[in-house]
C-alpha cells in the first residue's frame, strides 16, 4: 500500500461514524483536553451533603459510582416525571421535526450532531423510553430506546455539560419543548451520583459557607468596596462610604460576586457605588447575601433553593422593604421564574417603589426584586441623572443580550435605552443574533471553567462572529452586557475571535458619563485611563 | 490554454468541490447544515469556509503573493483550531483544495504546469501550520490572562503583588 495520500489522512477520518440512524453506536465518548470540565472534588460535594462525595476524574475509566447507581438514576427519572409535568411532556411529545436542530450555538460552532438540541434531548429520552414506555420496553432499539450503561452515562455527562441552558432552541420548537429544562433535570440526575464539575461544585460549597462563589469573607468584602471607593475618590474627588449590613435600610442590594473582584466587573461595581451615592439612596450591601449568582441552579433545584433563600433571609433580618439586583443573568431567571414555585410570594417585603421617582415596579409585585437596568432606565426616563456623554466618546458600543434576562425574561429595551442615553455611538448586531434570538456567550450555566477554553471558544463563535461583523463595519470596540458571566466569559471570547473589542457592564458606562454633584473635573474613566480629549501628549 | 485560464474557467467547479471536501471532514449528520453557505450569522462555519476557499482560489488564479493568502487561511484555521481535529486535520484542508484542483484540471491541463501549481500550493500547508500554532498559542495566552483578570485586581489592592508605577519610570 505504501504511504497514504495526505487527503486520505484528513478527509472523512474525523467522522465519528455517525450514519443517521446509528447515533447510538458512537460510544464511548472520547474525553479530549479542552472539551470537558474537571470532575468535582469530594470535599465540596460533602460540604453541602451531595451524594457520593469523592474526588472524581473524568478520564479515569472508573467513576467510583455506588453499586446501585443504575437504580438511582431510573428511580430519579421516575420521581421527576411525577413531579415535573413539563419534563414528562418533553420526554414524550417531540416529533423530531428538526426545527431546533441547527439553533444551538454548540452545534453551530462544533458541527457535532449530538449538540443538536433534538439529539441532546434524545440521549436522555432513549433511556426514558427503555424504562418507562411500552414501545421502548417492547421494541427496544427499534423503538428508540437503549439500556443505561456506563458508556451511556458518560455520554449524558459529556453532552449535558455542553448545554448552557440558554433556551435558544426552545424558541423555535413548535411544541415549546425547552431543552434547557431537560438539561436541568439531566444534571440533577447526574448529581445524584456525585457527577458534578469542579467549577460548579466549588462555588456552590463556597456560596453555602461564606455567601459567595469565591469564598470572599465579610472583612475582605468590606475592604474591597473601600478599595473601590479610593479609586472613585481619585477619579471624581468624591468620598463614598458604602453602607454594609445596615439594618432598616430601605433597599438590599445584591450583585454577583464577580463584580467584587474580577476585571471588568469591578468597574461595574464602582458604577453601582457611584450611582447610589449620587441618588442618596437608602440601601445596604450585605456580607451574608453577597452573591446574586446561583451555581446551585446548575446542580439541583433543591440546592438552588438553599442558596437562594439566604437573600430573603437577609432581607428579613435587615428589615429592608425590597431588593435591588445588580447586573446578572441567571440570578434573574432564578428570581423570577423559580422563586414563587419554591417559596410562594414573599409576604414580608413591600411592593418595590423607586424612592427617587415614585415608580411602582408592578411586575415585581410578588418577588419584590427589581433589576438595576429597570431601576436606572426609570431614573433616566424621569430626567433624574445628568450626563456628559462625551466621556464615552471613545467607545463604539454594541449590546449583547444575555440569554437569561433577554430570552428568559423579555428584558430587551431597558439596557439599550440606558446605553443610548449615556453613549453617543451605539450599533446593533444583526437581528438574528440579538434579542430573543440572541446567541449565548458559550460559557453560561457553570461552563465558564478555564479548562474548557476550546469548548467555550467554539460555543461562543456565533456570538463572536456577529460582533466581528459590527467591529469591521462600524468600528465597534466595546461589547456591553448586563450579566456577570458575560463579563467573565466575553473578554476571552473577544481576545480569540475579535481582538480589539473590550467588554463592560452597562452601569460602568452610566457612572462614567454621570455628572455627580460636587465632583472635580474628571480626567480618567473608571478604569483609570484618560478620558477622550484628556490624553497626555 | 494556460493553467490560470483553465483555473479561471473552472473556478466555480473547483470552489464547490473544495468546499464540499472540507465540509466532509465534519460528521455526516451535520454536513447538510454546514453546507448552507449563505447564512452568514446562523452558519458561520459554512459561510466562512466557503468565502475563504473562494478567496484562496481567486488568489491562486491571480498569481497573488503569499501575504494575500494569510487572511483567508486564518479565517478557516481559527475555527478548526478549537474543533475536534488533530493538528494535521485542522490544517490539512489545503490538500483537499489541491485535490479539488487536480481532479478538475488533470485531463485538460499540461501535466508539467499542473505539477508546478500543485507544488506551489504545498507552501500554503506550511503557512497553515504556522497559523495553527498562532491560534493554539492564543488559547494558552487567553487561559493565563483569564486567571489574571479573575484575581489581579484583588491581589494588587491587597498589596500582594505590585506593579512598576509609571511615575517612577518618568522620574528616572
Ligand atoms: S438550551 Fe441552548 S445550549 Fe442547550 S441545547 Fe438549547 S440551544 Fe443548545
Ligand atoms: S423543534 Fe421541538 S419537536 Fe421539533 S425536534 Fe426539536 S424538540 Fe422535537
Amino acid at each position: 500500500m505504501g504511504l497514504p495520500r495526505p487527503e486520505e489522512l484528513i478527509s472523512d477520518v474525523n467522522l465519528k461514524k455517525m450514519p443517521s440512524k446509528a447515533w447510538m453506536d458512537t460510544l464511548p465518548v472520547e474525553f479530549k483536553p479542552g472539551f470537558y470540565c474537571y470532575g468535582a472534588k469530594g470535599k465540596n460535594l460533602e460540604y453541602v451533603g451531595f451524594p457520593n462525595a469523592r474526588d472524581f476524574h473524568v478520564t479515569d475509566p472508573d467513576w467510583k459510582l455506588p453499586e446501585d447507581w443504575k437504580k438511582t438514576v431510573i428511580e430519579g427519572i421516575k420521581q421527576r416525571i411525577e413531579r415535573f409535568r413539563t419534563f414528562h411532556v418533553f420526554m414524550d411529545i417531540c416529533v423530531r421535526c428538526g426545527a431546533c436542530a441547527d439553533k444551538c450555538h454548540f452545534f453551530i460552532g462544533t458541527g457535532d450532531p449530538k449538540n443538536m438540541p433534538v439529539l441532546r434531548a434524545e440521549l436522555l429520552r432513549s433511556v426514558y423510553r427503555k424504562y418507562f414506555t411500552s414501545s421502548g420496553k417492547i421494541f427496544g432499539r427499534n423503538g428508540g430506546a437503549r439500556d443505561l450503561d456506563l458508556d451511556v452515562l458518560k455520554e449524558l455527562w459529556y453532552y449535558f455539560y455542553q448545554c448552557t441552558e440558554c433556551r435558544r432552541c426552545s424558541l423555535f420548537c413548535p411544541y415549546g419543548i425547552d431543552t434547557a429544562e431537560i438539561t436541568i433535570i439531566a444534571r440533577e440526575l447526574l448529581n445524584l451520583l456525585g457527577l458534578n464539575t469542579d467549577w460548579i461544585s466549588g462555588p456552590v460549597a463556597n456560596c453555602y459557607r461564606t455567601g459567595n462563589h469565591l469564598g470572599i469573607e465579610p472583612h475582605t468584602m468590606k475592604s474591597t468596596l473601600e478599595f473601590m471607593c479610593n479609586d472613585i475618590e481619585d477619579i471624581t474627588g468624591i468620598r463614598i462610604e458604602p453602607p454594609i449590613n445596615k439594618k432598616g435600610a430601605e433597599i438590599l442590594f445584591v450583585t454577583p460576586s464577580g463584580d467584587l473582584f474580577a476585571d471588568p466587573g469591578i468597574y461595574n461595581c464602582m458604577g453601582y457605588l457611584m450611582l447610589f451615592h449620587e441618588l442618596g439612596l437608602d440601601y445596604t450591601w450585605s456580607t451574608f447575601a453577597s452573591e446574586g449568582g446561583n451555581f446551585g441552579f446548575f446542580t439541583s433545584l433543591e440546592m438552588a433553593k438553599r442558596l437562594h433563600s439566604k437573600i430573603y433571609e437577609e432581607a428579613k433580618r435587615l428589615g429592608v422593604k425590597w431588593i435591588l439586583g445588580g447586573e446578572c443573568g441567571h440570578m434573574w431567571r432564578v428570581w423570577h421564574q423559580y422563586h414563587n414555585t419554591w417559596f410562594g410570594p414573599v409576604d414580608f417585603l413591600e411592593e418595590p417603589v423607586s424612592p427617587i421617582t415614585g415608580t411602582k415596579f408592578e411586575h415585581a409585585k410578588s418577588n419584590k426584586i427589581v433589576h438595576i437596568s429597570e431601576f436606572t432606565a426609570d431614573l433616566i426616563k424621569h430626567g433624574i441623572l445628568k450626563f456628559d456623554k462625551s466621556r464615552n466618546d471613545n467607545l463604539i458600543v454594541t449590546f449583547h443580550d444575555s440569554c437569561n434576562v433577554s430570552r428568559g425574561m423579555g428584558m430587551f429595551e431597558e439596557p439599550r435605552y440606558i446605553i443610548k442615553n449615556v453613549c453617543n455611538h451605539f450599533y446593533e448586531m444583526p437581528d438574528e443574533t440579538i434579542r430573543e434570538q440572541t446567541f449565548c456567550c458559550g460559557s453560561g450555566s457553570g461552563l465558564n471553567a478555564g479548562e474548557i477554553m476550546e469548548q467555550r471558544m467554539r460555543g461562543g463563535f456565533p456570538r463572536a462572529n456577529a460582533v466581528r461583523y459590527v467591529h469591521e463595519k462600524f468600528g465597534v470596540n466595546l461589547l456591553a452586557n448586563i450579566c456577570a458571566i458575560d463579563r467573565a466569559a466575553l473578554p476571552p471570547l473577544m481576545n480569540y475571535w475579535v481582538p480589539g473589542v473590550r467588554v463592560s457592564g452597562v452601569t460602568e458606562l452610566v457612572a462614567n458619563a454621570m455628572i455627580m454633584k460636587g465632583e472635580k473635573e474628571r480626567e480618567m474613566n473608571l478604569r483609570m485611563e484618560p478620558l477622550p480629549g484628556k490624553e497626555v501628549e | 490554454m494556460s493553467i490560470n485560464n483553465l483555473l479561471s474557467k473552472k473556478r466555480e467547479n473547483i470552489i464547490n468541490k473544495a468546499f464540499d471536501l472540507i465540509i466532509s471532514t465534519y460528521p455526516e449528520q451535520s454536513r447538510i447544515f454546514l453546507k448552507g453557505k449563505n447564512k452568514k450569522f446562523t452558519n458561520p462555519i459554512g459561510y466562512t469556509t466557503n468565502l475563504s476557499v473562494e478567496q484562496i482560489i481567486d488568489n491562486i488564479i491571480a498569481d497573488a503573493d503569499i501575504e494575500n493568502f494569510i487572511s483567508p487561511l486564518e479565517n478557516i484555521i481559527q475555527i478548526r483550531a478549537v474543533q475536534d481535529f488533530t493538528p494535521s486535520q485542522a490544517v490539512g484542508f489545503i490538500f483537499l483544495i489541491k485535490k479539488a484542483i487536480y481532479s478538475t484540471l488533470h485531463k485538460e491541463a499540461d501535466s508539467n504546469d499542473l505539477m508546478e501549481l500543485m507544488s506551489r500550493i504545498d507552501s500554503l500547508a506550511l503557512v497553515a501550520f504556522d497559523i495553527f500554532m498562532k491560534y493554539r498559542e492564543r488559547i494558552y495566552d487567553i487561559k493565563a490572562k483569564e486567571l489574571m483578570d479573575r484575581t489581579w485586581w484583588l491581589l494588587k489592592k491587597w498589596n500582594i503583588v505590585s506593579e512598576i508605577d509609571d511615575k517612577i519610570l518618568e522620574t528616572k
